[in-house]
């Protein structure tokens, strides 16, 4: 699935190029992001894999503008975030973020109404195949149905950058496995690169393009997963084990 | 995308905005019940007496459109949006505006039902003095009261939101940098008005035409009212707005 991904992405100019440059992020005393420089790659899925609080959530809220680096420099498209950086970016975040007193239909004319490029149709399909109550009140939707809202949210939209904080953090195997397809299906590789963060690699692994392993803010191991397979003769899931251990 | 977010507030805030404004007409009906029984006068003071609570009002409200954010995680959905923040901004003081210009009307009618009720509207029109204000006069000057009021309410409610916003840029004492803060911001437009006066008395005057009405007979007196301190007043809001937004846009975290 990879292989055939990058054979569509290649010689596709970069839609939404995002550099870490030497980038640091502290809270009080703990660097929760140490001097960390990556390049992320176009038209991949990237996961970024590492135990709790190895720095996931803060490396993608950094991109996604809601954090802001103490060192260094961030840069989407050779831009600082920015509003017009977050109209390229789709961000699902671990926690629930959406407003509980609206019904799903409220908050997908809600969110859509900021991006040009949201998809209605695609949206359509996804509540379908979610299996989402448009009438519905977010506060009274499973953590599951929630979650599968927050993915509808995010994979509804054309953005060259989808950030996934632990989207299947917490959800039944029922939930986790719609999910996933929901990824894999509305993945366009061709314009689109995503992230998404996981301590939980076993069922995620196939989807990945690249891995990042995140230890302590510092990169401990980055690379195509393919090749580091090959390489080390191992899956992700036992690198992830030998690199954490 | 300026109304989708106007409208998201207002419906995201109609719950306590029909609190109050359900508490104020049980209020008023309550002492309309109360007619024949208890002197007019009673019910007068009465009735305006939890008007002193309004200020109050306005300041929670206006602190809560951004502490809710920030309570119930939906921050992390506002600031990842692609809007400037004054879109956000003015959305959540247009809502402000809106509460206030509610209430402020329920309170009028409230004041003239109570006034019609008890007899005092009666009572008030067979005076001599009263029946001699110019209806035009009295229709500008409840204009200009109810402008200055809600000018006046809704600065009030900005300065509180920006003192917690920028409360939002510590990680500690936050109620205590957002009550400083805005203590120092009052100080600070009053600083800025004493300036106006001096360094912006080359503007132009304004006059508000004052009624004083002695044995039935009006005068009209024309009262000049230096615009030096209210336009440097102006300037300030200007530029605290304007760094409200920057700090919103650069600075705040979820």
């Amino acid at each position: 699935m990879g292989r055939r991904r990058r054979l569509l992405i290649k010689g596709v100019r970069p839609v939404a190029r995002v550099v870490f440059d030497r980038v640091t992020k502290r809270f009080g005393r703990l660097r929760a992001i140490d001097d960390l420089s990556f390049t992320l790659r176009e038209g991949t899925i990237l996961g970024l894999l590492g135990p709790n609080g190895a720095g996931k959530s803060t490396l993608l809220k950094l991109v996604a503008g809601l954090h802001r680096p103490d060192g260094g420099h961030i840069t989407i498209d050779g831009e600082p975030p920015s509003p017009k950086t977050k109209a390229k970016i789709a961000y699902l975040p671990e926690i629930d973020h959406l407003y509980g007193w609206m019904t799903v239909r409220q908050t997908l004319a809600y969110v859509s109404a900021f991006y040009n490029d949201w998809d209605h149709d695609r949206s359509q399909e996804l509540v379908n195949f979610m299996g989402l109550d448009l009438g519905a009140r977010v506060s009274r939707l499973s953590k599951g149905m929630r979650a599968r809202l927050k993915i509808v949210l995010a994979m509804s939209r054309n953005a060259p950058v989808v950030l996934l904080d632990e989207p299947l953090s917490g959800i039944d195997p029922t939930s986790r496995s719609r999910v996933l397809r929901a990824i894999v299906s509305e993945f366009r590789g061709d314009r689109q690169t995503i992230v998404m963060s996981t301590h939980d690699v076993v069922e995620s692994e196939a989807l990945f393009d690249e891995v990042l392993f995140l230890k302590d803010g510092r990169i401990a191991l980055a690379g195509e997963a393919e090749r580091l397979r090959e390489e080390r003769g191992k899956s992700i899931q036992e690198l992830f084990q030998e690199v954490f251990a | 995308m300026w109304w989708q977010q106007y409208k998201k507030e207002l419906m995201g805030h109609r719950a306590e905005g029909l609190l109050i404004a359900g508490a104020l007409v049980v209020w008023t009906f309550l002492l309309l019940s109360r007619v024949n029984r208890w002197s007019p006068e009673a019910i007068a003071v009465l009735y305006w007496l939890p008007m002193g609570f309004l200020p109050l009002w306005v300041l929670w409200s206006s602190v809560q459109l951004y502490r809710q954010e920030w309570r119930e995680n939906t921050s992390y959905l506002m600031l990842s949006l692609p809007a400037r923040a004054w879109v956000i901004t003015s959305a959540k003081l247009a809502v402000l505006a809106t509460g206030v210009t509610t209430l402020m009307l329920l309170i009028g009618a409230g004041a003239w039902l109570v006034a019609a009720r008890t007899g005092i509207l009666a009572e008030l029109a067979t005076s001599p003095d009263i029946a001699a204000i110019p209806r035009e006069w009295a229709v500008k000057m409840s204009l200009l009261v109810f402008g200055v009021a809600l000018a006046a309410f809704v600065t009030i409610g900005f300065l509180a939101q920006f003192a917690y916003v920028f409360s939002r840029l510590f990680s500690r004492f936050r109620g205590l940098v957002m009550v400083w803060t805005w203590i120092l911001l009052f100080w600070l437009l009053g600083r800025a008005g004493d300036l106006g006066g001096l360094l912006l008395a080359w503007l132009p005057d304004f006059y508000v035409r004052s009624l004083n009405v002695i044995s039935g007979i009006p005068e009209f007196l024309l009262v000049r009212i230096e615009s030096g301190p209210f336009a440097a007043v102006a300037l300030l809001l200007v530029g605290l707005y304007a760094l409200f937004n920057a700090m919103l846009e650069r600075a705040v975290e979820v």
